[in-house]
Parts: C-alpha cells; sequence; structure tokens
C-alpha cells in the first residue's frame, strides 16, 4: 500500500466501502453481448463523473466490479452503464429489470483530462466494447462543440451486429462537425462501410495536425500498441495519446494495490493513462508501440 | 472474455512471408550492380533472414494447441495483418523486382532500413503472442535485425562519407 494513501488505524475503513443505491430506470439491448443500464441515485441527487471515470457496481451474492460510465456527465438527471455479460455480477446485471436497484461507489479514477483537451483537436479511437467510455467523452464534446476543435472518431467493431450504440454512431456521422470512420472485422451481406481493423483507417485516412491534436484510446488489449504505432508515425506526442486500461480490481479506490502496474493503481493514478506514463513500465507492455519495445 | 484459440500457424506463416521478402531483396540487391561492401552486408543479412526462415518453419512443425487472450478468435491476425500490409512489399517477387530496379546504393539502403523496421515491430507484436517458451527466439530474431539496421546505417554514413 502506498504510504501516502495509508488509512488512519483509528478510523473505520468499512465506510469506504459502503455502497449507496441506485435505481434501475431503462435497460436496452445493444448487441448479444452488450447491455446498457440507465440509473438514477436513489437519493435522487446529481452523481458527477468525468468521462473515463468508473463506478463500482455491486449486486448482493454476485460481487462487485469497476464499470465506466458511458454517459456524458452534461447529461446530468441519470447515468449510464454498459456491461458486457462475462462472469458472475455481469450476468446478473444483464437480468436486472426497471424499478431493481444496485448497489455503487464513486465515481472513481481519472478520466480523460477535459481541461486540457478543450481547444485541441479531439481524436477517439475505439475498439470493441471500448466504445462505451468513449461515447461518455463524445457526448460531452457533442455537448459543448465550440469549446473543443476537430472532432474524430474512429470505431471498430467485430461484426455489424457487435456495433454498440447505433443510433449515436448514426447521430454522430450525420453531424458536420463530426468526422466518423467505422469499420468491421468481419462484414455480412448487408455491410457496405469499411472493413479491417480500426488502425486501418486511422493509418489510411485520417489526417491529423499532430500540434493540436490530443488521442483518446479505449479498445482490446491487442490493439494499443498498433494504434501507438500508427499514431506516432503520424508525428504525435507521446504525451497527448491517452490509454484507458482495464486490471483486475478490488477497493477500486488506491487502498489494497490489487490493480498495481508498477508503480501505478490504474483504479486511482488511471484508468486513464498518458502514453508518457506507461513507456518503460514492464506492466503496461500491452501498449507500448512496437518501436517502444525495450528489454 | 474467452480465451479462444490462437492461429499462431497463421502469424508464423506470415514471418516466414517476411524473412522471403527481406532474403530475395538482400540477393536481388547484392547480384545487381553493389559495390563489394554493400553486397557482403547485403550478403549477411541474407544468410541470417535464411537461418530465420528455418527457425520459424521449426517453430511451425512444434505448434500444438495454444490459447491466447482475445476479445475474438483471430483478433490478433487482424491487427497484425492489417500492421503488415503497411509493408514495403506485398510479395517475393515484388521484393525481387524492387531489389533490380534499384541504381542507387543508398536507395537500396534506405529501403533495407525500412524493411528491417517493419519487421522488428511485426515481430515485436508476435512476440505477445508466441508461448513464453518461445518468447527467447523472437528476441534473438528482434536483436538480429536490430544488428541488420545498426550495419546498414554504418555502412550508409561510410558510403556518405566516401562520397562527400
Ligand atoms: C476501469 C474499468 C472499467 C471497466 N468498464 C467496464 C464497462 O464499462 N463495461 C463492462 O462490461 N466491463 C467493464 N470493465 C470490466 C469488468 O469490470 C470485468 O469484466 C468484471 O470482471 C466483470 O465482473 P463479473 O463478476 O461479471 O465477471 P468475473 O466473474 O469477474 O469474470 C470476468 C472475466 O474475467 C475472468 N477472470 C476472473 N477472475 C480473473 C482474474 N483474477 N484474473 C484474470 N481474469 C479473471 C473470467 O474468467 C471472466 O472471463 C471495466 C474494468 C475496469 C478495470
Ligand atoms: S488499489 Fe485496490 S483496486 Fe486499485
Amino acid at each position: 500500500m502506498r504510504e501516502a494513501d495509508s488509512v488512519d488505524v483509528t478510523e473505520d475503513i468499512t465506510r469506504f466501502y459502503q455502497p449507496e443505491l441506485a435505481r434501475v430506470i431503462a435497460k436496452q439491448r445493444l448487441s448479444e453481448m452488450m447491455v446498457m443500464l440507465r440509473l438514477q441515485r436513489a437519493s435522487g441527487e446529481m452523481l458527477e463523473h468525468q468521462p473515463g471515470q468508473f463506478l463500482q457496481i455491486s449486486l448482493p451474492g454476485y460481487g462487485e466490479a469497476p464499470i465506466s460510465f458511458c454517459s456524458s456527465p452534461t447529461r446530468t438527471e441519470s447515468f449510464e452503464l454498459c456491461v458486457a455479460a462475462v462472469g458472475n455480477l455481469s450476468e446478473a446485471m444483464h437480468e436486472l429489470r426497471p424499478g431493481d436497484f444496485v448497489g455503487i461507489r464513486g465515481p472513481y479514477g481519472k478520466g480523460f483530462p477535459l481541461e486540457d483537451l478543450r481547444g485541441r483537436d479531439v481524436l477517439c479511437i475505439a475498439g470493441g466494447i471500448g466504445l462505451a467510455p468513449l461515447r461518455s467523452l463524445i457526448n460531452y464534446v457533442a455537448d459543448r462543440r465550440a469549446e473543443f476543435g476537430r472532432m474524430i472518431l474512429v470505431y471498430g467493431a467485430r461484426k455489424p451486429s457487435e456495433r454498440l450504440f447505433k443510433d449515436d454512431l448514426a447521430n454522430w456521422d450525420a453531424r458536420e462537425d463530426f468526422e466518423t470512420l467505422y469499420t468491421v472485422d468481419e462484414a455480412d451481406e448487408g455491410w457496405t462501410g469499411r472493413t479491417g481493423v480500426a488502425t486501418v483507417p486511422l493509418r489510411d485516412e485520417v489526417e491529423i495536425d499532430p500540434t493540436r491534436t490530443t488521442a483518446s484510446v479505449v479498445g482490446p488489449p491487442v490493439m494499443y500498441r498498433y494504434v501507438a504505432a500508427e499514431l506516432l508515425a503520424k508525428g504525435m506526442a507521446e504525451d497527448d495519446i491517452l490509454f484507458s486500461l482495464e486490471r483486475r480490481f478490488k477497493c477500486g479506490m488506491g487502498k489494497c494495490g490489487h490493480c498495481q502496474l508498477n508503480d501505478l493503481y490504474v483504479c486511482q493514478d488511471g484508468p486513464v493513462f498518458r502514453y508518457t506514463q506507461l513507456i518503460g513500465r514492464s506492466e503496461a507492455i500491452e501498449v507500448w508501440a512496437p518501436e517502444d519495445e525495450r528489454q | 472474455m474467452d480465451k479462444p484459440l490462437f492461429q499462431a500457424a497463421e502469424v508464423l506463416d506470415m514471418a516466414i512471408e517476411i524473412e522471403r521478402q527481406g532474403l530475395a531483396f538482400y540477393e536481388g540487391c547484392a547480384a545487381a550492380r553493389a559495390s563489394e561492401v554493400v553486397a557482403t552486408v547485403f550478403g549477411y543479412a541474407a544468410g541470417q533472414e535464411r537461418r530465420h526462415i528455418e527457425l520459424f518453419y521449426e517453430m511451425k512443425s512444434a505448434l500444438d494447441e495454444y490459447t491466447v487472450p482475445e476479445s475474438y478468435p483471430g483478433e490478433t491476425v487482424s491487427y497484425l495483418r492489417a500492421f503488415l500490409s503497411t509493408r514495403l512489399f506485398t510479395s517475393v517477387d515484388d521484393a525481387s523486382c524492387s531489389a533490380e530496379a534499384i541504381e542507387d546504393e543508398a536507395e537500396a539502403i534506405e529501403m533495407a532500413v525500412e524493411l528491417e523496421r517493419s519487421s522488428i515491430a511485426f515481430y515485436s507484436g508476435v512476440k505477445q503472442i508466441v508461448r513464453e517458451s518461445e518468447k527467447g527466439v523472437i528476441d534473438d530474431v528482434i536483436a538480429e535485425e536490430h544488428v541488420h539496421i545498426r550495419r546498414l546505417l554504418e555502412l550508409k554514413n561510410w558510403l556518405t562519407t566516401r562520397s562527400g
């Protein structure tokens, strides 16, 4: 445990772990694997969060797990989470219905640095379910459009049926002030768009001014190193590339050391990191661009 | 997420293809109009590419069922393939033809450096997905490709100083 974060022994530390209740107010199936839940605090109060931050979600008997916000903080009356059915808790969350309650702790973690993004061109690169946390950022930019430069979204899904947030994708595509490049790895008969992984349109079609662009990247670990390579090839500075990482969490707030990545705690120092923070940290090797592979 | 079967054989085939292209390029350049010193460095690099081909064939014959974390089967291969499509050459023939068409030694060296750089990038990706026991072999190949780049750059410097 970090010295600075150590807890006063006289303090009742259980209060840190005490969840509050949130009510499910709507549920939408996004794909075979994914549902989106709209929730509201039982207290009715607003939950202030930043795009890229996460909540610790719990259901009695099923455990607790971190889930990112997928709604923008500009849309405040409720918040949305997008959940993939992969295990105990997430499968149980797929069974929730409007009116049901879940436990929440948070928001936790460092999200996308909005202050630094303001005035700059925003390049979002999403792979698979990585679009969920980025949707929060993209809709934030949409709602405060004048505060940002270009908004470019590159999104790669495995198949057309696995594309998330189809309504949002269509809305963003229709906006003149958004540049969208969507691709699927495996096309089906109805798909007329691009095929191939997200790095292909990123490499071939995205032209940026590297001095005014910040890239926010969320996707499967295998994607990161190739995206990093393409962005560096476009002349971007390592400090302007942001990656959101996933690790196994326990406390979610820098107390237990479970999510440690060398000397960083993913739950507290991240999950959004600058590429500069990750180069050379051996436990973040998945994101190093090929040229940065060092022994 | 599932941990589906990884198509390691396919990646090793790509590695073999990369080495074949390198071999064709180095042999083509060494044969065409190169000075003795350039032919020696290119000949040395060609010999190592030949050995890498054998290594990857050995790895392929020792393959058994093996899994790595992917969010869907074939995900890693998709990224590798996309990455590979940016390479200088698309086939062994393409590499030979390019080698024959080159007039200038400096241009040949620059192309060779570019080729080696993209090979290193590809192998760093491959290293992430092979078995622990094979990581060392990939490391050795990467190290040898680094040596090629160093030698090529030394050669380029030498040619520039000589002509300057
Ligand atoms: C910052 C952050 C944000 C996230 N945001 C989202 C989100 O928005 N939506 C979303 O769906 N998911 C998100 N996740 C992932 C989610 O928290 C995990 O998938 C979580 O494990 C789901 O809990 P579960 O009980 O349903 O599954 P688990 O029972 O925990 O199992 C999930 C998967 O992990 C494997 N697993 C279990 N234990 C371990 C272990 N110790 N080490 C390695 N693998 C293990 C299991 O085999 C299974 O494949 C996020 C994770 C992080 C860290
Ligand atoms: S320190 Fe406990 S999960 Fe990060």
